[in-house]
């Protein structure tokens, strides 16, 4: 057991300027982690502010001005700062090249260089927040947009920097993937965790630019009055959208797909059992990259766009949710005849699929033509996307952190907490989030400072849901920290999963394994693969 | 050149990579998807372009006629060049030859000093004119949307004029390390991907030359 | 260690796509003077494909290169198809349902459709 400690990558360098100028990927996806979970609790600080506002139809003690800046933030930072680049940035940096029995990612410098334009975009941001915070709404919609007095040029420039470090993210996964594979490692014998990540990478390089444009356009709006999206000018406001949701529709597919991800590799892990459809699953998140280009119009139903165009992307949209569809199916046939531990992992596994189903569900409901008509700019979409970012992809992201912490800090937490935090979590999100569902239905509408009576149950209600939520993160991040230092040391396979990561140490060394691996069976095949009790391969 | 610097033809490669020719590929593949980005990013303001166009087809017609197709010309013409003196250049570092790369990077930088030069000659007559975009628009016109061409041209235009000075800024980095004999058959990697670059850039412009100079 | 898969281009190919270019310029110059009507921009946007095509093709490498980097860069361009496509799926279609609803098409509801917006205001 010693020679996990001496051997690991924490170990080969130490001091400040070892991460802050450091090319390993297991670092860079360490200072990635702890920034995004920076962002998360900023942004869950400007939620529960938010929420407690709402808690009355009377004025608390934020402006309606201020409350419009609030959700705006809240937005933004939860878009920008954290949702976007959280598991790729986090978790992929730190085991996709280990997946994939690399020494490091394809452009190792490149890594560096994208957590450092991070960075800068997140300080500018926070610059952005202090000087005057926008009120637009993360959606930055013109007219108001390109007329508000609020700091809108800051925070879009600051969107446009952190795009960047998204985008070289991106080429940068997608060369690994290429070009960095083990010997042995073909396409399909790679985890769908790479599948996964792979998938993302091409959204991100494809996608984000086209929301770049948009930002340097709208800052161009604002400074120059070049009048594109000024009607009095002859410009057209709805453009911006349609080049707003360009981007930002197969945004959230970035958002998804990783979480998707991790839900193939804890289903296999915690049912020993090898995944059912391996390859739908796998063509399903190119599937899914592919056609979530098509689809960004299912935002504008309600815009003025041409109904002809409305009736295109809603067909769309139903054929979007059916490669999602195949994975939960495949993900719960794959759970048949399993042998089901339940440790923390697959207890965020399990609120996944129940908390993703309903968000997917409830998207193809906004994705009726008629029935968006009626909800749209409700909370019933406010219900919808928490339903698939957080009860799909921070559920998702948590699962993946507890089930890879023990290998990438070699400490187990404290698995009580952990389950006492997980089930919070998962009764919080539901309390929060499931009556706006109902009063989005009933008519109330979304980003509104007041409302009438008859919501005030619902409200009240959703707010306590987000304390249950706090309680139960702020629960989770003092069992984490504690872990670093006073967790039990881990094994090197505390689980008995059997792809790359497992094999070697926890944490693992600086070039990521003792000896260069060499592939020769599928990711998740428990029928071939033997391991002994120390979770090490014996065949 | 400089004996000091005498590059053999081992290039010392990654330690994650299994050749140099191994780290070569993977970034000509990083490179190219890079440039696909780019791709996308300007994709952008040429659909901002087509809707307007479509919006208003008389205002373009008129517009383009501030513009001196002859000047436009030049440019693509000496974009052109660059693109070509640019992919002698990595031939030559491909051939360990030094002096040769060195020139045709030069060539390259001057042909584009020559773009940016001309473009600033178009952009200073529109401002004498008044032709800019919106608040500032102050010239005689029958459209009155005519500020959107304008306010498209310099956007576009200044997007691409933005690339040009990166691509001015790489190639000089270029220069000095071909200068320094650092390139070799064993080791060109540099060159070859500032030269992808450079022929977008070329790219672009192939297409903005039609669509802003020779309307109508 | 050198790129042994690397062949060396004569410089005979890169001189004869340079020149295709220059020419193909004075073409698009040319035919810029002729009006084909609606295929003017079609036109033009033909001839700078093939002058794209060669500076993809012959400066870029694509030609030798091929594979997956000629597959995504084609889904770039697929992407960016699709963008036009759409955008002008909106913004060529608008208003072209007022026409039926302006018939009162198949309404059946009580609700009382408001098309005199004085009278709407007065009674409000």
């Amino acid at each position: 057991m010693s020679d996990t400690v001496s051997n690991s990558f924490f170990e080969s360098s130490k001091g400040w300027k070892s991460w802050l100028f450091t090319l390993d990927h297991k670092r860079i996806g360490i200072m990635y982690l702890f920034s995004i979970m920076v962002a998360f609790g900023l942004g869950g600080f400007f939620a529960l502010l938010l929420r407690l506002e709402l808690l009355s139809p009377a004025q608390f003690f934020l402006t309606a001005k201020q409350y419009n800046q609030v959700f705006t933030l809240h937005g933004a930072v939860m878009v920008f700062l954290f949702i976007i680049p959280s598991i790729p940035a986090s978790l992929g940096n730190f085991f996709l090249p280990i997946q994939l029995g690399a020494k490091d990612v394809a452009f190792p410098k490149l890594n560096l260089l994208s957590w450092y334009i991070y960075i800068f975009g997140a300080l500018f941001s926070i610059f952005s927040m202090v000087n005057g915070a926008v009120d637009t709404g993360w959606t930055f919609y013109t007219p108001y947009s390109s007329t508000t007095d609020t700091s809108v040029i800051l925070m879009t420039l600051s969107a446009f920097i952190l795009g960047f470090s998204s985008i070289l993210t991106g080429v940068n996964f997608m060369a690994t993937v290429h070009k960095l594979r083990a010997p042995g490692m073909t396409w399909f014998r790679m985890p769908l965790f790479s599948w996964g990540i792979y998938a993302t990478a091409v959204i991100q390089v494809l996608a984000t630019p086209v929301l770049a444009l948009t930002l340097l356009l709208l800052v161009a709006e604002r400074v120059i009055g070049i009048g594109i999206f000024d009607p009095s000018l002859g410009g057209d406001p709805v453009l911006f959208q349609h080049f707003f949701w360009f981007y930002s529709h197969p945004a959230v597919y970035i958002m998804i797909l990783p979480a998707m991800a991790i839900m193939s590799e804890l289903v296999t892990t915690f049912c020993k059992r090898n995944i059912f459809g391996y390859t739908f699953i796998a063509y399903s998140s190119i599937s899914i990259a592919v056609i979530s280009f098509l689809v960004w119009g299912h935002h504008m139903f309600v815009s003025g766009q041409s109904e002809f165009v409305s009736m295109l992307f809603s067909l769309l949209t139903f054929l979007v949710a059916i490669p999602s569809a195949i994975k939960v199916f495949n993900w719960i046939t794959t759970m048949y005849q399993g042998s089901i531990s339940l440790k923390v992992p697959f207890l965020y596994f399990l609120s996944f699929i129940f908390l993703f189903s309903i968000g997917g569900f409830t998207g193809v409901v906004l994705g009726t033509l008629s029935l968006d008509v009626h909800l749209h700019d409700t909370y019933f979409v406010v219900s919808h996307f928490h339903y698939v970012m957080m009860g799909g992809t921070v559920i998702a992201f948590l699962g993946g952190l507890h089930y890879w912490w023990p290998k990438m800090f070699g400490r187990m937490y404290n698995e009580f907490w952990a389950r006492i935090s997980a089930v919070l979590i998962f009764l919080g999100f539901n309390i929060t989030f499931f009556p706006q569902f109902i009063m989005g239905a009933k008519g109330m509408p979304r980003r509104y400072y007041s409302y009438l009576l008859e919501y005030h149950p619902f409200h009240v209600a959703s707010t306590i849901g987000s304390w249950f939520l706090g309680i139960g993160f702020i629960i989770m991040l003092v069992y984490l920290i504690h872990s670093l230092r006073f967790g039990r040391r881990s094994p090197a396979n505390p689980w008995g999963g059997i792809t790359l990561e497992w094999q070697t140490t926890s944490p693992p060394p600086l070039e990521n394994f003792l000896k260069d691996p060499v592939v020769d069976n599928d990711p998740y095949d428990y029928e071939k693969v033997e391991i002994d009790e120390s979770g090490k391969r014996c065949n | 050149m400089s004996q000091a610097n005498v590059v053999t033809n081992k290039h010392h490669f990654a330690h994650h990579f299994a050749s140099a020719s191994h780290e070569f590929e993977t970034c000509k593949l990083g490179m190219w998807f890079f440039l696909a980005q780019e791709l996308l990013f300007f994709s952008g303001v040429f659909v901002m372009y087509a809707v307007f166009r479509y919006f208003y087809p008389e205002m373009f017609i008129e517009a383009h006629h501030h513009l001196s197709w002859k000047l436009g010309a030049l440019n693509t013409v000496l974009l052109i060049t660059s693109s070509f003196t640019m992919v002698m250049g990595v031939r030559a570092a491909q051939l360990r030859k030094s002096r040769e790369c060195f020139w045709h990077l030069t060539a390259t930088f001057m042909f584009a000093l020559g773009f940016m030069v001309v473009k600033g000659i178009e952009y200073s007559a529109k401002i004498h004119h008044g032709l800019v975009p919106s608040i500032w628009f102050n010239a005689p016109g029958v459209n009155e949307t005519l500020p959107i061409f304008f306010g498209c041209y310099f956007f576009m235009t200044g997007l691409h004029g933005i690339h040009v000075l990166v691509g001015m800024g790489l190639l000089f980095w270029l220069m000095i390390r071909a200068y320094r004999n650092e390139f070799s058959t064993g080791y060109f990697t540099p060159v070859e991907m500032v030269g992808l670059y450079w022929h977008l850039v070329d790219l672009i412009w192939i297409f903005l030359f039609p669509l802003l100079y020779l309307i109508g | 260690m050198s790129n042994n898969d690397h062949f060396i281009v004569p410089v005979s190919t890169y001189l004869s796509t340079f020149l295709a270019l220059i020419f193909l310029t004075v073409l698009t110059v040319v035919v810029a003077q002729f009006d084909f009507g609606p295929f003017n921009i079609a036109v033009a946007l033909f001839v700078a494909c093939i002058k794209a095509s060669l500076v993809i093709g012959f400066f870029m490498g694509l030609h030798w290169d091929r594979g997956f980097i000629a597959a995504f860069f084609l889904s770039s361009l697929l992407a960016i198809a699709l963008f036009f496509l759409f955008v002008f799926a909106d913004v060529g279609f608008r208003g072209a349902t007022e026409v039926k609803e302006k018939g009162k098409f198949g309404i059946k509801s009580p609700v009382k459709l408001i098309d005199d917006a004085d009278r709407y205001h007065s009674t409000h």
